[in-house]
């Protein structure tokens, strides 16, 4: 009996072993050096001052403004970009909850930003933000709005980039919503109208309940990809004009590729790890009190 | 008949054999030389030219154009994995060069240069011994210059004519014709024609123009103890000077300008005059790509204090790393020599050609002779330093340029800004060890 147990434990380990194999390798290897050269003071270009300096590079980046300002940028493009996202997406998927002609076709029609390569979403919304020959500036010059350097203007760069994101990625928003609101059974709905709840009663005390989950996995998607977000920078600004547009990923791969920092980049990805591990641990918390709340 | 048919097989095969084994001969058959090249007119001209160099010796050249900004990155993570993919790289020696020679990534190419048996082309002599000397690190030279490009003023000549104002000969004149030019010519209210247009993004871009006023200025970025002095009062004055043109003269996205956007802005008519790279030049004279061609003046940037006037260098190295260095060796020999130079110039517009056999060459004067007055005066007030030649120079002059951003964008004062950026170039000197001792 025992011997049986021990032989099917190894079996099973046999199969599972590819896998951890691999998760090796691309993960926790990646992780654990990233961790080891943060301790470094590792530059590729001075490798005879390569040297262990321990929690230094920590101690820099917390006395460091411009790694507290690319932190506030990311957040501030995370927050602002994904709550948008959120209520349009919601927004968009009530409006066409509903059956009529050609639904299909709007509902893929819908998606296609989503599909697009960042790298082409970001070459052609620079077009469009361009002073000259721009889209943006010729459509706001119907309305009275004179020409602006979207992408040229340390105050409006950065909002630049989150309406792509936006753009983008409401659509993704949209389609899960969408098939949360399918999902939705119609019975309380139909018992709250003979009770004489109005529209948005029947919004606030229904619809929004049985959305919740699904708005907290959208949410927490959408905070993870943000997060990482690094594309539009790189393809539309470069993190300028100034520094008004480095997110911390952007601060993390300047640091390591342009300045060849390799350890302090390492110690600002690594507490950008345990800040986004945290941040999502509390997200998927609630996501499970949620879903509780509701079965 | 049959007889002389088996004959003349005889004999082709017999000369097909002999062929054969005088290409086997070649010096380098077989050898593949890989290079990280930049995007340049100079590289399209070699892509094409390089099979001269392959008919030659046999050997098989791969020239591979790499973007311009993450070229170091890429030949850096090269160099560290102690790669022997590429054999050639094709860098500017001030921002990137000077590390990986004294990161020890490049290979000093002196015991090349005196092999006779490998040195067929390479004549010192025909280069600008600026040039050649600021690539001896320790006695031992670690590039071949492939161009150079200087400064200089690109002015529309015809609408200085149109509205009067005349070629700046001084710094103060450069702001009054760019005031002059700033102008709304169609009576609409909108500015639709700008005085100047510069590169203002920040980084390598944001350096080679503001460098320049700085330079002019009497400014500097360190004192004989290398201690930053980027806020003495010259160097605000030219700093002063030059985001004052961004601020008030320039096309609105000059903040996000690098090399590319300002020449195109300058090429549509936005502008009235541009200071940039005498590369330029070769496009807007182009008349099949530029709008303006036929109607540029060009002249030398006005000293102030000095001339700050910038020379770039961007040349071929060898890695350290390579299997095939000799191969290499004689590939940017033949690459940089007088011969290849001149087919370059006649095939693509590169008036920055190093060798001075080019710069006096028939097609030289045939194709640039509208701008190389300019040019050649330029060069020889031009100033090599004009970044510090350091490991850290791409860092330091990314986090002064990331100031002077603040500055243009209105939420500092340039005197502020530079108190910053010094306090900020302190640290990275202080971090790679400057002051240890």
């Amino acid at each position: 009996m025992e011997n049986k147990k021990k032989k099917r434990s190894r079996k099973m380990l046999l199969y599972v072993l590819p896998a951890v194999l691999v998760l090796l390798a691309i993960s926790i290897y990646p992780l654990i050096r990233s961790l080891i050269l943060s301790l470094y003071n590792y530059n590729l270009l001075r490798p005879d001052r390569i040297r262990f300096i321990g929690l230094e590079n920590f101690g820099n980046a917390f006395s460091d403004t411009n790694f507290w300002n690319a932190l506030k940028r990311t957040a501030y493009f995370t927050l602002f970009g994904v709550s948008i996202e959120l209520v349009l997406g919601m927004l968009i998927a009530m409006l066409l909850n509903r059956k009529f002609v050609g639904k299909g076709i709007v509902r893929s029609l819908m998606i296609v930003p989503m599909i697009l390569s960042p790298v082409a979403v970001g070459l052609v919304w620079r077009i469009l933000y361009d002073y000259d020959a721009g889209m943006v500036n010729y459509f706001l010059s119907f309305f009275g709005v004179s020409q602006l350097a979207w992408l040229g203007n340390q105050s409006t760069a950065l909002l630049s980039l989150i309406a792509t994101d936006i753009w983008q990625w409401t659509s993704f928003c949209f389609l899960v919503c969408l098939a949360g609101l399918e999902n939705i059974p119609q019975e309380p709905f139909e018992a709250a109208r003979i009770d004489g709840a109005n529209r948005f009663q029947s919004f606030r005390y229904l619809t929004l309940p049985f959305m919740k989950p699904v708005l907290l996995v959208v949410f927490t998607l959408r905070v993870i990809d943000s997060v990482k977000m690094f594309d539009l920078v790189f393809i539309m600004t470069n993190g300028g004009p100034g520094r008004s547009t480095e997110t911390m990923n952007f601060f993390i791969y300047q640091t390591a590729f342009k300045f060849f920092h390799i350890g302090r980049a390492s110690s600002y990805a690594v507490i950008i790890t345990i800040l986004m591990s945290f941040t999502v641990s509390l997200l998927v918390k609630s996501l499970k009190k949620g879903g509780n709340d509701l079965v | 008949m049959k007889n002389s048919l088996v004959r003349l097989v005889l004999v082709v095969v017999l000369l097909l054999v002999i062929m054969n084994t005088a290409i086997a001969a070649k010096k380098y058959e077989g050898v593949t030389i890989k290079c990280m090249m930049e995007p340049h007119p100079t590289t399209t001209a070699l892509i094409r030219l390089a099979q001269e160099f392959e008919e030659e010796t046999g050997a098989k050249v791969i020239l591979e154009e790499v973007p311009y900004e993450y070229l170091p990155n890429k030949a850096l993570l090269n160099f560290v994995a102690k790669s022997s993919e590429y054999d050639v790289i094709h860098n500017d020696w001030l921002f990137a060069g000077y590390g990986y020679a004294t990161a020890g990534y490049i290979e000093p190419l002196d015991k090349y240069i005196s092999n006779p048996a490998l040195n067929h082309y390479v004549d010192l002599a025909d280069f600008s011994t600026v040039l050649v000397d600021s690539m001896i690190v320790e006695d031992q030279l670690f590039g071949l210059p492939l161009y150079s490009d200087s400064t200089f003023i690109m002015y529309r000549k015809d609408l200085f004519e149109e509205y009067g104002v005349k070629v700046p000969t001084s710094m103060k004149e450069i702001t009054e014709a760019a005031e002059a030019l700033t102008l709304d010519t169609n009576g609409d209210g909108k500015i639709d024609l700008y005085g100047i247009s510069l590169r203002a993004k920040r980084g390598i871009h944001m350096t080679w123009t503001w460098s320049g006023f700085l330079v002019a200025f009497g400014g500097r970025y360190f004192d004989e103890n290398m201690q930053p002095v980027i806020n003495s009062p010259e160097a605000i004055a030219g700093t002063e000077f030059y985001v004052n043109l961004v601020r008030k003269f320039c096309p609105p996205g000059a903040p996000n300008y690098g090399w590319e956007e300002n020449r195109i802005s300058f090429e549509q008519g936005n502008a009235a005059f541009t200071i940039d790279a005498s590369v330029n030049a070769g496009f807007a004279e182009d008349p099949q790509k530029s709008k303006i061609a036929g109607k540029v003046g060009y002249s030398v940037i006005p000293p102030e204090k000095g001339y700050g006037i910038n020379l770039s260098l961007h040349s071929l190295f060898i890695s350290k790393f390579s299997k095939n260095k000799e191969a290499a060796f004689e590939f940017i020999s033949w690459a940089t020599s007088k011969e290849t130079q001149l087919k370059s110039l006649e095939i693509e517009p590169i008036p920055t050609v190093t060798s001075m056999t080019a710069w006096s060459s028939d097609i030289y004067k045939e194709k640039y002779h509208v701008f190389m007055d300019a040019h050649f005066e330029s060069v020889e007030n031009g100033n090599l330093q004009y970044v510090p030649k350091l490991p850290e120079t791409s860092e330091i002059t990314d986090t002064i340029t990331a100031y002077i951003a603040e500055a243009v964008a209105g939420k500092m004062t340039v005197k502020e800004a530079l108190d910053e950026a010094n306090k900020a170039v302190y640290q990275i000197m202080k971090e790679a060890g400057y002051y240890d001792n």
